[in-house]
């Protein structure tokens, strides 16, 4: 586990974020809240579909924004939405968009002040707006570190929820850099 | 329905939603308009938040949908917050909060402390779970006109009976009010705990409180 700068506490790991535990999970998708993807599929076939379908008749969310909702039948309480794409986006990757990347997370960790909540769960999401993982550790690192996004104490503790040992590699090496 | 009215039963939707990023960007169009940010909270939130109550009452709510509510609640008054206590008198005194021993629920008493607040009074948040000599403690400390006690499960009366007797021995009751509030209680409890008042929900927190203050 890494300590960043301003307190904030990061742990990272390889596992499916749908089996993950953590008070709430973030998952990207798009501005209608509707995205069909390996790891959007791999999340509604554990939540459930009436979780989802309830986030979705809430959308739309401008792009950047993030929606809270409960988290049905995963292990995580909530689930958190951070809109990354537009509607109806057929592949990826997206536009690479330091700004989006850097307001999904911030908005993310809102989103957990607002709760109240202690952990949270987060994928590499920087790959789905087209950042190599290098860059995308970097972004999001940077973005985690700054004071301003642990000024309300909460999360204590981000865990970064990776899809493979090279994802991990890179941030772990980023981490580093960032942490006391 | 008026363009204003409009747009705060929009609000109060997506607060009983729990649309976060929805409830700010409809409290920035209601301040733009403009409308005052009291009249913001009293039509645009409480309606949602008594719905929500009545909900969770009914069992027809779970407590993770409650929560997203107040979040979205709590990102509203991130941007109200700083307003409503521009626009109060300062000055009307302390009070001290919290939920009693026993019981760790804090999302109405989080509500009632802010809408305290932005009544112009100093709020001191005790948090959960407090024992009744903290209540005594932090009363004599900040010289409490108000000790306002929150509770959710019914095993709370108790610990409210005994806070309350815990005020009675220290010969505070003449200096400070006690105020109840929380699922634990109703007005007929109250009276049987002898209260001074009793709070349904964080909407009459601070007309309850003033009306306290008045008195004296």
């Amino acid at each position: 586990m890494f300590k960043l700068k301003n307190g904030l506490y990061l742990d990272m790991s390889v596992q499916p974020i749908a089996d993950f535990y953590a008070d709430a999970i973030v998952i990207p998708t798009t501005t209608d809240l509707d995205w069909e993807s390996d790891l959007a599929a791999a999340v509604r076939k554990k939540a459930g579909r009436s979780t989802f379908e309830r986030a979705r008749a809430r959308g739309p969310i401008e792009r950047g924004e993030a929606l809270a909702s409960t988290g049905g039948g995963l292990l995580s309480t909530f689930l958190i939405y951070v809109a990354v794409l537009p509607p109806y986006h057929p592949s990826l990757p997206g536009k690479k968009e330091k700004g989006l990347l850097e307001r999904v997370i911030v908005n993310s960790v809102l989103r957990c002040s607002e709760l109240g909540i202690e952990n949270l769960g987060m994928p590499n999401l920087g790959k789905y707006l087209g950042f190599s993982d290098r860059q995308s550790a970097r972004i999001m690192l940077t973005t985690l570190c700054q004071d301003s996004v642990n000024e309300a104490g909460s999360p204590r503790e981000v865990h970064l929820v990776l899809e493979n040992d090279e994802e991990l590699k890179v941030f772990g090496e980023v981490a580093c850099a960032c942490s006391v | 329905m008026n363009a204003d009215l409009e747009i705060l039963a929009a609000l109060a939707a997506s607060v009983e939603q729990g649309n976060a990023p929805k409830t700010k960007a409809l409290v920035q169009q209601s301040l733009a308009k403009p409308i005052g940010p009291w009249e913001i909270v009293n039509q645009g939130i409480m309606p949602a938040l008594r719905i929500i109550g009545e909900q969770l009452k009914d069992g027809t709510i779970s407590l993770p949908e409650v929560m997203i509510s107040v979040g979205a609640v709590k990102a509203a008054l991130s941007i109200l917050g700083p307003l409503l206590v521009q626009k109060s008198a300062s000055g009307r005194g302390v009070v001290v909060i919290g939920t009693v021993a026993g019981d760790v629920h804090s999302l109405g008493k989080d509500l009632v402390a802010m809408m305290l607040e932005g009544s112009g009074f100093k709020v001191i948040d005790l948090g959960v779970d407090v024992d009744s000599s903290r209540f005594v403690e932090a009363a004599i400390t900040h010289k409490a006109r108000i000790v306002a006690l929150s509770g959710l499960l019914t095993t709370s009366r108790m610990s409210m009976r005994e806070t309350i007797q815990a005020f009675d021995s220290a010969g505070l009751r003449g200096k400070t009010s006690i105020l109840v509030g929380g699922g634990a209680v109703d007005r007929q409890t109250a009276a049987a705990l002898a209260a001074d008042a009793y709070g349904e929900d964080a909407s009459v927190a601070s007309d309850i409180a003033l009306g306290l203050v008045k008195q004296e």
